[in-house]
């Protein structure tokens, strides 16, 4: 396995137990609330934004990527 | 005018747009099962962005979102929380399952497992195991619009008329257009559901409370709420704490199968390259983010409006309250019939298209299922469905919510299959079927039976626990798919 996959299967382990118990009952309370959102609202939110960033670095950074890469269209149009 | 003719004058409008953007891109589309059940295709990434996300966000979202954030507080972030993780599966394997579908002709789910698995046995459960799960999933869309469209028109259109009208809509476009009705549908719905439900979760915290800190604030500060109530993992449905086990197994579950839900899954075929398919997974979190505002609606409502029940009922409540403008309170009715309608022909499509090709046409000799003729068949469903989930919808009072909420853990027992398709060589058909069987079988059993699950986890858990080890025994225990067939897959 590449290190590029591992790191990302590392990554998406951390924000899955991140989500759950046992790292979200450390950020479960409601202060300090951040942006005026209680802490338990506002570390899913960044968990989401973590998520985001993290598979759009795995996308970007893909080596085999072809972006011009298309299908022929079958049909008739 | 009175003010409920203005508001059932803009739902009118919305429908009647609806319509007309469901019906003309059908008329692009090649007459054929492909064309009808996959668009040809030929879908490109803004398209398909809108119909995974659309499809995602029902009238559960839009009605029951606000609902949970209002009477379980922070319970209701476990919407949120699935979603995070559980797009990401697609990512990897639905650009696999879009190229061999465009090699081997597969349109649905159970075509692409049942000739990894090479067992027909498996297609027909997993056709059983989608359209048990759609039609309670279709019948609440049909509800929740009724609900709307009554509640709109302050009682003068009754409930069985009103989810007949908006269902009238979906069934119309999606017999004529297929996927590619669903497609442009949901991109319009999905554009409007957004602007809405980022106007309103922002609006209503800024009237009532001057801005969300100091609504937060003020919830927290409050000696009529429950302390719990902001705090992870927020209250159950009696108003007590919610346990971490019902919380962390619930987000778990939902994850897991968030992904293989057949008609999210099939939408892969659909796509036009790899690319289209990895960015909708990549994108897809920013359709997530606008349940934070739905949210917010709920959270508005606790310390102004309390004790509103059914908490469901909690969005369409405030704005009846609220002295808002009538073209802005019609315009989120509309988004609600969006909401609903933009999941409930994703279903009825996915669910008719299911029952020809993966149940329906298995039995019929060769003469009988011609492209044209399934095609037809397809469209004979779509109307037979719409009527059993219309019929389950306003006469018949089996309380089909109970259904839906095992669906979840039921569907979550597909993905092993999924998975293992690609990235366990040694799975076998027997192995498949088995797991599937066995962990469908618990899954059902401990919602049956809550009481006897040895830890208060979500019985798609157990379902799970059962799952796994019963696909891999099985399977070494079994003679491997043949080397060719399995290379199709470990390859693609």
């Amino acid at each position: 396995m590449r290190s590029r996959k591992k790191i990302f299967l590392v990554l998406l382990f951390i924000i899955q137990l991140s989500i759950i118990w046992p790292v979200y009952s450390l950020f479960r309370g409601v202060y300090p609330m951040i942006l005026g959102f209680p802490l338990s609202f506002a570390w899913i939110i960044a968990m989401l934004f973590a998520s985001f960033f993290l598979l759009l670095w795995y996308y970007w950074s893909d080596p085999a990527h072809n972006p011009s890469r298309t299908s022929d269209k079958a049909g008739d149009h | 005018m009175e003010d409920w003719i203005v508001i059932l004058i803009i739902c009118g409008i919305y429908l009647a747009v609806t319509l007309a953007m469901g019906i003309i891109p059908g008329l692009k589309v090649s007459d054929s099962v492909t064309g009808f059940v996959a668009g040809d295709r030929s879908m490109n990434l803004l398209i398909l962005y809108f119909v995974m996300g659309a499809s995602v966000f029902s009238s559960f979202a839009f009605l029951g979102g606000p609902g949970w954030a209002y009477s379980r507080g922070a319970a209701a972030y476990y919407i949120i929380g699935y979603g995070i993780t559980g797009m990401i599966p697609i990512y990897f394997f639905g650009p696999k399952v879009r190229r061999l579908g465009e090699r081997y002709g597969f349109v649905t789910q159970a075509e692409i497992l049942q000739d990894r698995f090479n067992s027909r046995t498996l297609s027909v459960l997993l056709a059983i195991l989608s359209i048990v799960v759609f039609i309670p999933y279709l019948t609440l869309q049909m509800k929740g619009a009724g609900y709307v469209i009554t509640t709109v028109s302050e009682g003068a259109i009754p409930q069985w008329m009103g989810a007949g009208i908006a269902y009238l809509v979906v069934l119309l476009y999606v017999y004529f257009s297929g996927v590619m009705g669903v497609g442009w549908t949901n991109t319009f719905q999905g554009m409007f559901m957004m602007a809405l439900a980022w106007f309103l979760g922002l609006y209503l915290p800024y009237k009532l409370f001057g801005g969300v800190g100091a609504m937060f604030t003020q919830i927290a500060r409050s000696p009529a709420v429950s302390e719990f109530m902001l705090q992870a993992p927020g209250l159950n449905a009696e108003g007590k704490p919610w346990s971490w086990w019902g919380f962390s197994s619930a987000v778990l579950v939902s994850a897991v199968g968030f992904s293989v839900w057949p008609h999210l899954f099939m939408r892969a075929f659909a796509a036009d390259s790899d690319r289209t398919m990895k960015l909708t997974a990549v994108l897809y979190p920013t359709f997530q983010l606008f349940l934070v505002p739905i949210l917010m609606i709920g959270f508005a409502a606790i310390l102004v409006y309390p004790n509103v029940t059914p908490a469901d009922t909690i969005l369409p409540y405030v704005l009846t309250q609220l002295d808002l403008p009538v073209v802005l309170v019609g315009l989120v009715f509309a988004g609600t019939l969006a909401a609903s309608m933009s999941s409930g022909d994703a279903i009825l499509h996915s669910a008719a298209s299911i029952g020809v090709r993966d149940g329906l046409s298995l039995f019929l000799p060769d003469h009988l299922k011609t492209d044209h003729l399934q095609r037809r068949y397809i469209r004979i469903l779509v109307v037979v469905i719409s009527l059993l989930a219309y019929y389950f919808a306003v006469i018949s009072e089996v309380p089909i919510v109970n259904l839906l909420l095992g669906s979840y853990g039921g569907v979550a027992q597909i993905f092993p299959l999924v998975f293992c398709m690609f990235y366990w060589q040694r799975a076998t058909g027997s192995g498949a079927l088995a797991g599937l069987l066995g962990g469908v079988s618990v899954t059902i059993f401990f919602l049956l039976y809550p009481d006897l699950r040895p830890f208060p986890m979500h019985e798609g858990i157990y379902g799970l626990i059962v799952n796994i080890p019963l696909l891999a025994g099985v399977s070494l225990m079994t003679k491997p798919e043949s080397k060719e067939r399995i290379q199709r897959y470990s390859n693609a």
